[in-house]
């Protein structure tokens, strides 16, 4: 019994011991580094970010030849009071058609856009513009770009996870990341390029990735309920050539 | 083994519990916002000995799309709280702790909060062009001692367009009024013009919404059949008879969705004015055009169901030829187990379109999605044959009551016996009638009520009855400017479940 107790009491104090430790202090004493991150106005709500961004020239004008797609980059460590460079490369994706400089997009290291990707003295954030261009061929296919952060001298790469960012472009109608498979289930049905264009058609909205993302519970099932209906007035219509998808699939939107 | 050997030094107390005995606080309060400060002077003792702290808590029921804060008000041992509370139900919590020992005790009660607006009868009436609400207030008890007119043109600087059609009652309607930037139960009035749909706030009668913004997809003419009222689960619009609805059980910004199909092919219908609906049912509704009784399943979906037909319906629940001159609510009983669904009675009044001389009473039994139709042809001898008016006594004895010529009629829906309860005086002329009862204690009523024009006035007569038949002097006559259409008490005890939704 006796034992016991001592055993306990001799426990309790090494665990005193150790938890009387002075608290240790972390201080930044590392490299600048680059990353990238959400925007601004989402960074207290989410640390982290899709990595894809997806963008379509379907919705631009004929006289539309390029666009701009942005992201977000972030230093880690102290500010600076001169204009600092980051340097990004192309990475190549694996299994995907990957996006040609000067074809695609304007490269990296091109004069007319290298000097944008700089982060401003006093700053730890900055947009990093994209410059994609309205190829032809992107009526028919969608390329994908692969972005990642390469080291320089003002710049070492911040986390792995966030090194790089991919974007996909085309110019005609593709699935956007929001319509994923529970939208899908509940919402509007298997996805096809036919449905997305009778989705515009009907309704005059974009359909495109903000406003699918954005979309109140109640406005997504008005819509699903409008375009239900217009479905089934576009078959009466046209009773030997009923709505369907590129497939061959009759297009139809859950009840 | 060495554990279970340890001596066991337990210290049991076996002294009585304490507890704390609180006194003078009722179980209910009635206030009047911005006026009244509620006080509340409560003793409390305690078994133990220690010193009692105490501290009082407020906070607010039928919460929904919003947490409730447990809001602390006072913390003296008497509360003398100033209410600015919405009016609606709140509770009142004293919690009394014994600083000496820790123990807390509390006891709560339910603080109805009211403004001018919140307790009395609305009438919706209109001068032929335009509508208007004016309010009679009832203070003491259900009669009327003093009257706001036109009370909806003052707060809001405008009348409704169009002539009045029907008013409904709704405290689940989601609006932001509160907060900008959340949407929560709103205790709102619905009133319904020929020409205009409006959601109000009752506490302080400021539109929320009107044809303009309270659809989705935009604003909307409003023509030909309208109507507003609440089911089970949902808020239900009728606008040139299409029927438009909101799910109230998912987050939603109190605007109505796309008008529901009735069938897969989007047949054209025209639903009639009619509905039998409650709050704890889908509602009973008809289409004039394809002769269908329909609902909309649990409140949602973009297409209505058609009823199933029971075994031994005299007509079809669809396809049946028929045009709707009325359709009410008798009864709305909750069955338990096995059954576990409200069981609906309501009748219709049906008229044969190909030979219109037919007309048929019909009893209505909704058992989920099948609907019991039992028929009773309407002989031309019958009273009822040419009635214009018509209205059930919910709940109560087994009477329709119909006018004819200006005249209010009885009809047993037992024996058939038609029987003369009121004839409107000369250059009188019947605008509504309408069997209303409400249970609050002190305010309990249980009236039919007649709405009369005379010339650019109106009379409404609240009768009460004897077996079912009216005496022969109204309880209390109101009396204002314009044609009264319909009627509402409304109070802040008053909820979606209070009165069933039906002409």
């Amino acid at each position: 019994m006796k034992l016991y107790f001592i055993l306990i009491i001799f426990g309790i104090v090494c665990f005193s011991f150790n938890s009387c430790k002075k608290d240790q202090y972390y201080i930044f004493d590392d490299i600048p580094r680059v990353q990238f991150g959400p925007p601004i106005s989402t960074l207290k709500l989410n640390e982290y970010t899709d990595s894809l961004k997806s963008e379509t020239f379907f919705y631009e004008s004929k006289d539309t030849h390029q666009d701009t797609v942005y992201f977000d980059i972030y230093t880690v460590g102290e500010t600076s009071k001169k204009d600092r460079k980051y340097q990004l490369q192309q990475l190549q994706l694996q299994g995907v058609e990957n996006a040609i400089p000067g074809k695609h997009f304007i490269a990296f290291e091109d004069p007319a856009v290298a000097d944008l990707y700089v982060i401003k003295s006093d700053s730890v954030h900055t947009r990093v513009p994209i410059v994609i261009l309205r190829d032809g061929e992107l009526k028919n296919k969608t390329v994908n770009l692969g972005i990642s952060i390469v080291a320089n001298a003002n710049f070492a790469i911040g986390e792995p996870t966030k090194s790089w960012r991919k974007l996909q472009f085309t110019d005609r109608l593709s699935q956007p990341n929001a319509w994923t498979a529970s939208y899908s289930t509940y919402y509007f049905g298997a996805y096809s390029v036919r449905k997305h264009e009778f989705m515009i058609e009907v309704t005059g909205q974009r359909w495109d990735q903000n406003f699918i993302a954005t979309l109140p519970l109640d406005q997504m099932n008005y819509y699903k309920s409008v375009l239900g209906m217009a479905v089934i007035d576009y078959n009466i219509q046209h009773p030997s050539a009923p709505l369907r998808a590129e497939n061959g699939d009759l297009i139809t939107f859950p009840n | 083994m060495v554990l279970s050997c340890s001596k066991d030094k337990s210290n049991y107390d076996y002294s009585e519990n304490e507890h704390i005995d609180i006194e003078g606080i009722e179980s209910k309060y009635a206030v009047i916002s911005l006026k009244d400060t509620l006080k509340i002077s409560p003793t409390a003792k305690s078994n133990k000995e220690g010193e009692l702290e105490y501290r009082w808590g407020f906070y607010e029921t039928n919460v929904q799309g919003r947490t409730e804060p447990l809001d602390t008000i006072a913390r003296s041992q008497n509360l003398r709280y100033f209410i600015t509370e919405d009016a609606k139900d709140w509770i009142a919590v004293c919690i009394v702790k014994n600083k000496k020992t820790g123990y807390t005790q509390y006891k709560t009660a339910t603080v109805t909060v009211s403004t001018q607006f919140t307790r009395g009868w609305y009438v919706l009436k209109d001068d032929g062009t335009n509508s208007d609400l004016d309010l009679y207030l009832t203070p003491q008890n259900n009669s009327v001692n003093g009257k706001i007119e036109n009370v909806y043109s003052t707060a809001n600087n405008q009348k409704i367009a169009g002539k009045a059609n029907f008013i409904s009652f709704s405290s689940s309607y989601k609006s932001n009024i509160l907060n900008p930037a959340s949407y929560s139960n709103t205790r709102a009035l619905f009133l319904v013009t020929e020409k205009d749909v409006q959601a109000i706030n009752v506490n302080n009668l400021k539109k929320i919404r009107d044809k303009q913004n309270l659809f989705l997809g935009g604003p909307q003419t409003i023509s030909g059949t309208t109507g507003a009222f609440v089911g089970s689960s949902a808020n239900y619009i009728l606008n040139n008879g299409q029927l438009y609805n909101i799910y109230a059980m998912s987050a939603n910004t109190g605007q109505f969705g796309n008008k529901a199909m009735i069938d897969g092919n989007n047949s054209a219908y025209e639903l009639s004015k009619f509905m039998i609906s409650s709050s704890s049912n889908d509602p009973i509704l008809f289409d004039n055009i394809g002769g269908n009784f329909v609902t909309l399943a649990n409140g949602s979906g973009s297409s209505m169901t058609i009823f199933s037909n029971d075994a031994n319906n005299d007509f079809s629940t669809t396809n049946n030829n028929q045009k709707a001159l009325f359709l009410g609510m008798k009864s709305n009983v909750y069955l338990p187990t096995p059954d576990y669904y409200y069981k609906t009675v309501g009748y219709a009044i049906l008229q044969d379109k190909t030979d219109p001389s037919l007309k048929s009473l019909c009893m209505l039994e909704k058992n989920k999605y099948v609907l019991k139709i039992k028929k009773d042809s309407i002989g031309p001898s019958s009273k009822l044959y040419n009635a214009s008016l018509h209205t059930l006594l919910f709940e109560d004895e087994n009477l329709l009551y119909f006018v004819n010529n200006n005249q209010v009629y009885s009809k047993n829906l037992s024996n058939s016996f038609e029987q003369l309860q009121f004839s409107a005086p000369g250059g009188e002329q019947i605008t509504f009638i309408k069997h209303l009862k409400y249970l609050e204690s002190g305010y309990a009523f249980n009236f039919f009520v007649i709405g009369t024009k005379i010339g650019s006035n109106y009379k409404i007569r609240m009768f009460t009855k004897n077996s079912g038949n009216l005496d022969s002097n109204p309880a209390q006559t109101l009396e204002g400017t314009g044609t009264a259409r319909a009627i509402i008490y409304i109070a802040p005890s008053v909820y979606d479940s209070t009165y069933p939704c039906s002409y």
